[in-house]
């Protein structure tokens, strides 16, 4: 318990956390860590309440505390889960280490209330949806700011690398952390990636090389510099490469037959480059700047078709971006930060065969955004702040395909919000006005857009000597069309509304530990939920040509509730326990006549699970994952033929970290789908059996 | 002339029962009792699928309508029909049915039973088999990405000749000793195609093009072999229109506005569905009345009130008793049919076609 903690090791237990409170401001400074808070007060308030029920055990050894307090703890410190007034989930670096997590949709799938389609394979498509609003509706931000794609709306997170992430929020509604960027108050959901900032402990530099390699002739090496130039400068870049070849075996039936066959052009090649540049001006303020890269060219398999094996499409994606953040407090009062990003996307899809004109078919698209945001905070008192955030984006796209009419969108966002927060009752308040215009180089843009959308949410703490809290949310929201969906050759229509959705959310949380258990911690919460989605946007086949209409009202009602647990095991070992259980009614509501009326919308489980558990210890880690997913329906129907079996997902990882001197090691190894289920995430898109990772990481 | 030559099959191949299908070909067969034939008369359904989801299915419905066999494919064979069914015909005593997106036609026997699947490939690359047209004995086969024409014999029940016409061929009919294949250019990027390839029977060469409007999909004749296109146009300014070219002077006159037609007992029935139009509109032309001065043919509404259809993807009339098939499709969902009279009244309550997007009905009666 006294040693330091080393590189990936899990968090510490919150007892420490409770002496941090007096070391709590000096450790937050040089984590830089200020992004979950409002000011040093709210901090020592949370870290109170997260210690909140440990008080008095530490009390009791008053030896271990005088220990405690020769310790340097440079331990992250977490925000409450339990605290906040929307449903809100976090998984730290640590976690992604100890449950052997390999890219991003392996840990987004570990929150309750998401859904991810994924298409098959390592290289594969992976979008997210949050409590069945579809993808649209769920912002992706890397380091504070959205990544957007203007042009499909959805953003495919198998581009991310976990390597470098250092923290995972999902966030549904309005979050408590006023201070942020007005575009993530307009999204009904969040993913919120925080890359790694650099810890010089005892060295001014570090170097991370990791190397991983696995089934189907995956390889990744990847490498990462952190160097600190002064105390007030320091940079970190950190590279990766990837390969893989996807072509993995997988069980196929047809009726009453079975085969055996292989994923064809599957293969994936990914480059990634991340340079970030630290600035501390202490009461100047901090300025971050980013640089980022990446390069993939791969295989489209496409889904099964009965009877033709025909796949030759391919994909190339070239992103490039660069953002910066500047922060500032200036006095007690008030603190400002702007924000400033260039993105470049480049998109270029192939099909070959002798049926086009020149035997192949090439369509590129190239997306552009320039953006910029300030945000400024004021707190007339301890309890009361108020957040105002500005955000200017235009978006352009380019394409080659036909009748491209090159759009550009010109976004304007304010947000206003508002807090009164105290040590049992936390009341957040919103208000985001969006007006919107676009301009075509060819042809009519469609309408200006403006709309107002408010959000509040509490949460409230029911006992004084209890951490059980209620929590109530409401937020009405929207997303405008995309480019596809407004200007696409013939399947665009320029009179399509925003597609709107309420969403209302009721909970309980409660964490804290239980006498007589060798508990460190439980945390458990539950929440019930009413979403309602209006002129939802689909695309509807009719005579020859699809459409984009405004065609849909969906009622989605579910439950989620999520636990967390750690616990001591004699001999030094801790087990931890997590898990969620989702509940979700998810129905069409559109036209009471049609046949699809009460229907669970498609790829939308009744009941889903999942499970982790760890056990850690001196010799090697364990953990065991267990994914459950009950019934779907493929499409809008709920009939036999759509039906898609239950599954359960199962993987298991072992790692275990030893030190040379003043290098540290980490090997770990993954066996991925243990039970070898053949399983379709989305139909006739199969996913890979049985298959293995094994990876080494050297830390200098 | 195309009923002649079909009931000189039948007196050919005497057997029993008559059949008739959407595409007007005749010929008796001898049923198997055990699936959905035999004595039993009634109607088969194609059912296209959605795109992508492998659910392409055929459906039998006895006389009075009442679903018999959901997926007579899958019951006789095990194994599903395919991706994307495209039609169905009834020839002789057999079911020829193209499955697009899964690059096959297979050859069907009254039960479902497979007796040949034909899956074009010219180097490794899938042909898609699109429409079919039926004349002696042979069934023409447009490939849709094979820019080109196959012919099969149905005694040998395999390709003996691929011939290329324009690009991305729809629909084609034989008449007059010529095959008459509508080439869409629908997948070339707008470039849409603009003509109708005239194949020779006998040398099976293209000798000559007709232009027509842009983007020719349906093609039909009625029984002077005066052909029948339907343009689908761009979707814009230029839209779905029927055009008739004269079987003496070749010459190609615009008739009206139409999406879908078929030709039964030289009546031509189409459907006008334009996406933007305020209301569909069904028109019923007789194809012997043609005024050389005016261009024009006598009209009457063959359905005045119908409901909303989403999606008309099967309409067939009844060679017979001159019923009307109106075959609705929404996305996910399974089809509708919708059975009227030749008055234009609606004959017993909608039929769920046990499978999405119905494409083709094929009689047995």
């Amino acid at each position: 318990m006294g040693r330091p903690p080393v590189e990936g090791e899990q968090a510490r237990k919150p007892a420490i956390i409770l002496l941090v409170h007096t070391l709590g401001y000096r450790v937050w400074k040089r984590n830089h860590m200020q992004r979950f808070f409002i000011g040093r007060a709210s901090i020592v308030l949370l870290l109170y309440l997260f210690s909140a029920g440990q008080v008095s055990a530490q009390e009791k050894d008053s030896t271990l505390h005088q220990q405690l307090s020769n310790v340097e703890v440079v331990e992250k410190i977490r925000p409450a889960v339990t605290r906040q007034g929307s449903p809100w989930q976090l998984m730290d670096r640590g976690s992604m280490d100890r449950l052997g997590l390999q890219d991003l949709s392996d840990a987004v799938r570990r929150f309750s209330g998401v859904t991810v389609k994924d298409y098959g394979g390592i290289g594969g498509l992976k979008t997210i949806s949050v409590r069945s609003l579809g993808a649209q509706h769920t912002a992706v931000s890397y380091d504070g700011i959205t990544i957007s794609d203007t042009q499909s709306g959805q953003v495919d997170i198998s581009r991310f690398s976990l390597d470098n992430i250092e923290s995972l929020v999902l966030s549904i509604g309005q979050t408590d952390d006023i201070f942020q960027t007005a575009r993530l108050y307009a999204s009904a959901g969040a993913l919120s990636i925080q890359t790694e900032m650099p810890d010089f402990r005892d060295r001014p530099f570090r170097l991370t090389g990791r190397v991983k390699t696995g089934s189907f002739g995956f390889v990744n090496p990847s490498f990462r510099y952190d160097q600190k130039i002064t105390e007030t400068y320091s940079f970190s870049l950190h590279t990766d490469w990837m390969r893989a070849d996807g072509q993995y075996p997988y069980t196929f039936t047809n009726g009453t037959v079975i085969t055996e066959e292989k994923r064809k052009n599957s293969d994936i090649t990914n480059f990634r480059t991340e340079v970030n540049l630290y600035a501390d001006w202490k009461t100047k303020g901090t300025l971050r700047v980013k640089g980022y890269w990446f390069d993939s060219e791969r295989g489209l398999p496409g889904s099964v078709i009965l009877y033709n094996d025909y796949h030759k499409e391919r994909l190339q994606n070239r992103n490039g971006f660069t953002q910066a953040l500047y922060e500032r407090e200036l006095n007690d009062r008030f603190s400002w930060k702007g924000q400033a990003k260039f993105d470049y996307a480049w998109t270029r899809y192939q099909d070959f065969h002798s049926k086009y004109i020149d035997g192949k078919q090439t369509d590129v698209y190239t997306q552009r955004e320039y953006y910029g945001s300030a945000a400024l905070l004021y707190r007339p008192l301890q309890t009361l702040s108020f957040s105002l955030a500005e955000d200017f984006f235009v978006n352009t796209l380019d394409a080659t395909t036909p009748k491209c009419p090159f759009p550009t969108r010109y976004t304007s966002l304010t947000a206003f919000s508002g807090q009164y927060q105290t040590s049992h009752l936390t009341l957040t308040g919103s208000l985001l006005y969006t007006y919107l215009t676009e301009e075509l180089e060819i042809g009519d843009a469609a309408d200006d857009r403006k709309r107002l959308s408010p959000a509040l949410s509490v949460s409230y703490r029911l006992f004084p000597d209890q951490n059980l809290r209620i929590r109530a949310s409401y937020q009405d929201i929207f997303r405008t069309p995309t480019f596809n969906d407004l200007y696409y050759d013939r399947l665009g229509n320029k009179e399509l509304d925003s597609e709107k959705a309420t969403q209302y959310n009721l909970g309980l949380t409660w964490s804290g530990t239980v006498p007589g258990l060798r508990l460190d911690y439980l945390s458990v919460t539950a929440d019930g939920y009413y979403n309602r989605v209006k002129d939802k946007i689909v695309a509807l086949p009719t005579m020859f040509i699809w459409k984009m209409m405004n065609m849909g009202r969906v009622d989605i009602k579910g439950v989620d509730v999520n636990l967390s647990s750690r616990w001591c095991l004699p001999a030094d070992m801790f087990l931890q326990i997590d898990g969620f259980y989702s509940w979700q009614d998810a129905t069409d509501a559109t036209d009471q006549t049609s046949k699809v009326y009460g229907h669970q919308l498609p790829y939308t489980p009744l009941h889903s699970g999942n499970m982790a558990v760890s056990l850690e210890n001196p010799w090697v880690n364990v953990s065991w994952l267990m994914t459950i997913m009950g019934e779907r329906y493929s499409l809008a129907q709920n009939i036999e033929a759509n039906r898609m079996d239950s599954y359960v997902e199962q993987q298991i990882s072992f790692n275990r970290t030893c030190r040379l001197g003043r290098v540290s090691a980490r090997l770990s190894a993954e066996i991925i789908n243990l039970g070898n289920v053949t399983y379709d995430v989305i139909r006739y898109y199969p996913m890979p059996g049985r298959s293995w990772r094994i990876g080494i990481m050297i830390v200098y | 002339m195309k009923k002649h030559v079909y009931a000189l099959m039948c007196a050919l191949l005497v057997s029993g029962t008559l059949f008739s299908c959407s595409d007007d070909e005749n010929g008796p067969g001898t049923p198997d009792p055990v699936n959905p034939t035999g004595e039993v008369k009634g109607f088969y359904i194609l059912n296209g699928g959605d795109y992508g989801a492998n659910n392409a299915s055929i459906s039998f419905f006895d006389e009075e309508g009442k679903l018999a066999n959901s997926d007579i494919y899958s019951t006789a064979n095990g194994t599903g029909l395919g991706d994307s069914g495209q039609q169905m015909i009834l020839y002789g005593t057999k079911l020829y049915v193209t499955v697009t997106n899964s690059n096959r036609l297979v050859v069907l026997d009254l039960d479902g039973n497979l007796l040949q699947k034909i899956e074009p490939l010219e180097d490794g690359q899938p042909m898609h088999p699109r429409y079919m047209a039926t004349h002696d004995g042979k069934v023409y086969i447009s490939y849709y990405y094979g820019h080109a024409v196959a012919v099969m014999d149905t005694t040998s029940l395999s390709v003996s000749r691929v011939t290329e016409v324009g690009r991305y061929p729809e629909q084609l009919v034989v008449a007059d000793g010529k095959l008459y294949v509508a080439n869409s250019g629908g997948m070339d990027d707008g470039n849409y195609g603009t003509t109708l390839s005239v194949v020779d029977l006998e040398t099976l060469e293209v000798e000559k093009e007709i232009e027509v409007l842009i983007n020719p999909t349906e093609v039909t004749a009625d029984s002077r072999n005066n052909i029948y296109v339907i343009s689908m146009g761009n979707y814009g300014d230029i839209k779905n229109t029927l055009q008739r070219i004269d079987a003496e002077t070749g010459e190609v006159d615009i008739i009206a506005n139409a999406t879908k037609m078929t030709l039964v007992n030289d009546e031509l029935y189409t459907i006008y569905a334009q996406y933007g139009e305020p209301e569909m509109l069904f028109k019923k032309y007789d194809t012997q009345s043609f005024d050389p001065e005016t261009k024009e043919l006598d009209v009457v509404t063959f359905l005045s009130s119908a409901p909303d259809f989403v999606y008309p993807t099967l309409f067939a009339v009844h060679p017979s008793t001159g019923q009307i098939y109106i075959g609705d499709a929404v996305y996910g969902e399974t089809g509708s049919l919708y059975i009227y009279s030749s008055a234009g009244a609606q004959i017993g309550e909608v039929i769920d076609t046990a499978g999405p997007s119905p494409a083709s009905i094929c009689f047995l009666d």
